[in-house]
């Protein structure tokens, strides 16, 4: 409990600065391109491929698994600057 | 000469057919989308009686049991039926797991629900598109259930294998309007409160989490124990069917949702008993508590050791329930806006699993010289990578060995898979333990 208190005083308090913030439902557009429909048709047929490519498919989870850590490391460098753990 | 014979059964067939299908069809429901006909004929008002369907799209094919519930098989109609508890109604969809022949026609990718609603049927269709789906939920949307009436929760659906893993599972969470914080102000939470009853016996805040964990594809059904009385109000229920993300060996890092549902329900009082029974039962819950985990407190059966041992994990360690509350919470707070919005809505694309069918590639055909001596330049689709690609792998899954009945996927995806995750988790571990050397 006092733990998860803690945890949620947290993410209340971060949220209360992104509050004024709306929600990203679409990806920005640039020019002519809608980016985000581009993305999600183009993901779609990737998807088709990968279904029947199967080993391709696991590739890509392991290497948005990858990325998603990277991604991670990456934030919390900003918060902790040279104090992240695994900073090399 | 010779074919006479055949061209007169041809014939007698020929007139057969047309005459069965009208027989049938002039009662029943006619359902028509993407030029098939689906034809549902209901002398089911007794659910003990059976029904008999026909789908223009193939053969006749009827089939029941006393609980007035279908499976014809892809040889007939590929379709099963089922019926709700209630005999008010039926859903259909395509299997495309058993048979063989007929033509599929993208009937896989339609759900059809019949129900009844004051003695005349009605027909619904509905894309499926062959996913995972969540079909019914217990207690229905919006139903209203009086307090002596005790509470079952459940769900049915279908799934299907590519949402299957180890951190596949369905979950059904219960709350009520209070401990959404809603004050119960809307008409519909008002229904049953209590006339002059204690203030803490509307303030109840009531959560149920349920957990069934998936694990074949096909259709699925779970039902809870027996929940017992609720206190009046308006209660939510969200169903969702997650799949696990980043698996390995078994235990996975993240939990996405395939697919949710809300639905809502009443419990109303309704007798002078209802109400006395549940001051009672808010009194005792005021004077005892119902919080289950510090049973060892409790005088009556108070164990020191355990009573502390409860108290500091409880008071320290995070549950499950409240972490995820807490992660969702962070989600919707921060994740979803700017400037992390953007990667987490990059993140929801990569990650997705739908599928689009690939485009044709369209390109002239320049046909010989006819007698003229002219040439003809036509527009031809000639080229259907999408079509190359669902065959393909349709073949390639029905390659089986002939002992196990597996094919290459079958066999080899799990050793892939785990050689995979395991170079992708050494890549992070050697990551952090390399990251403190000495330079």
């Amino acid at each position: 409990m006092i733990i998860n208190l803690i945890l949620n005083v947290l993410v209340q308090a971060v949220g209360v600065i992104f509050s004024p913030f709306p929600a990203v439902t679409t990806l920005p557009t640039f020019g002519g391109p809608d980016i985000d429909a581009l993305l999600v048709s183009t993901m779609g047929q990737l998807n088709k491929v990968l279904n029947v490519f199967w080993p391709v498919k696991i590739l890509m989870q392991a290497f948005l698994f990858l990325m998603s850590y990277y991604a991670g490391k990456l934030v919390l460098k900003l918060f902790l600057g040279s104090r992240v753990p695994a900073n090399t | 000469m010779k074919y006479t014979k055949y061209v007169k059964v041809l014939a007698i067939i020929a007139l057969f057919i047309p005459v069965s299908a009208f027989a049938i069809s002039q009662v029943g429901v006619n359902i028509a989308t993407n030029g098939t006909v689906l034809n549902l004929t209901f002398p089911c008002a007794n659910p003990d009686i059976g029904f008999a369907m026909h789908w223009a799209g193939g053969s006749v094919s009827t089939s029941n049991n006393d609980q007035c519930i279908m499976y014809a098989d892809r040889s007939g109609d590929n379709l099963e039926a089922h019926q709700t508890g209630d005999g008010n109604y039926y859903y259909f969809w395509a299997n495309n797991d058993s048979g063989t022949g007929g033509t599929n026609m993208g009937d896989s990718d339609y759900y059809a629900l019949v129900y009844r609603t004051g003695g005349a049927w009605f027909s619904d269709f509905e894309y499926v598109g062959n996913k995972t789906v969540i079909n019914t939920t217990t207690p229905t949307d919006k139903s209203v259930i009086a307090t002596s009436t005790s509470n079952t929760f459940g769900a049915t659906g279908e799934i299907i294998e590519d949402d299957i893993n180890s951190g596949s599972k369905l979950t059904i969470d219960i709350i009520n309007s209070v401990g959404q914080l809603q004050n119960c102000l809307d008409a519909i939470c008002n229904v049953g409160y209590l006339s002059g009853a204690p203030d803490f016996l509307q303030a109840q805040s009531i959560k149920f989490h349920f957990e069934y964990p998936l694990v074949v594809k096909g259709p699925w059904s779970f039902s809870t124990t027996t929940i017992g009385l609720l206190p009046v109000g308006k209660y939510y229920v969200v169903t969702k069917i997650l799949k696990g993300t980043f698996c390995l060996f078994g235990f996975c890092a993240y939990s996405s949702p395939v697919v949710a549902t809300s639905t809502s329900f009443t419990i109303s009082t309704t007798t002078k008993f209802d109400k006395i029974k549940d001051t009672l039962q808010a009194y005792q819950n005021s004077l005892i508590g119902t919080t289950t985990p510090f049973t060892a407190c409790a005088i009556a059966t108070l164990n020191l050791g355990d009573c502390l041992s409860d108290f500091v994990s409880y008071a320290f360690v995070p549950t499950p329930d409240a972490l995820q509350y807490t992660a969702d919470a962070f989600k919707q707070e921060v994740l979803i806006k700017p400037p992390f919005g953007y990667v987490t809505r990059l993140f929801t694309i990569l990650s997705s699993t739908t599928t689009a069918p690939l485009p044709d590639a369209s390109f002239p055909v320049i046909y010989g010289d006819d007698n003229t001596g002219a040439m003809r330049i036509a527009t031809s689709s000639i080229f259907q990578p999408d079509e190359i690609l669902t065959g393909g792998g349709a073949l390639l899954d029905s390659m089986r060995d002939p002992v196990y009945g597996n094919n290459i996927q079958d066999v080899f995806q799990p050793i892939v898979s785990d050689i995979i995750w395991l170079m992708a988790w050494l890549i992070v571990i050697m990551d952090i333990l390399g990251s403190h050397k000495h330079r």
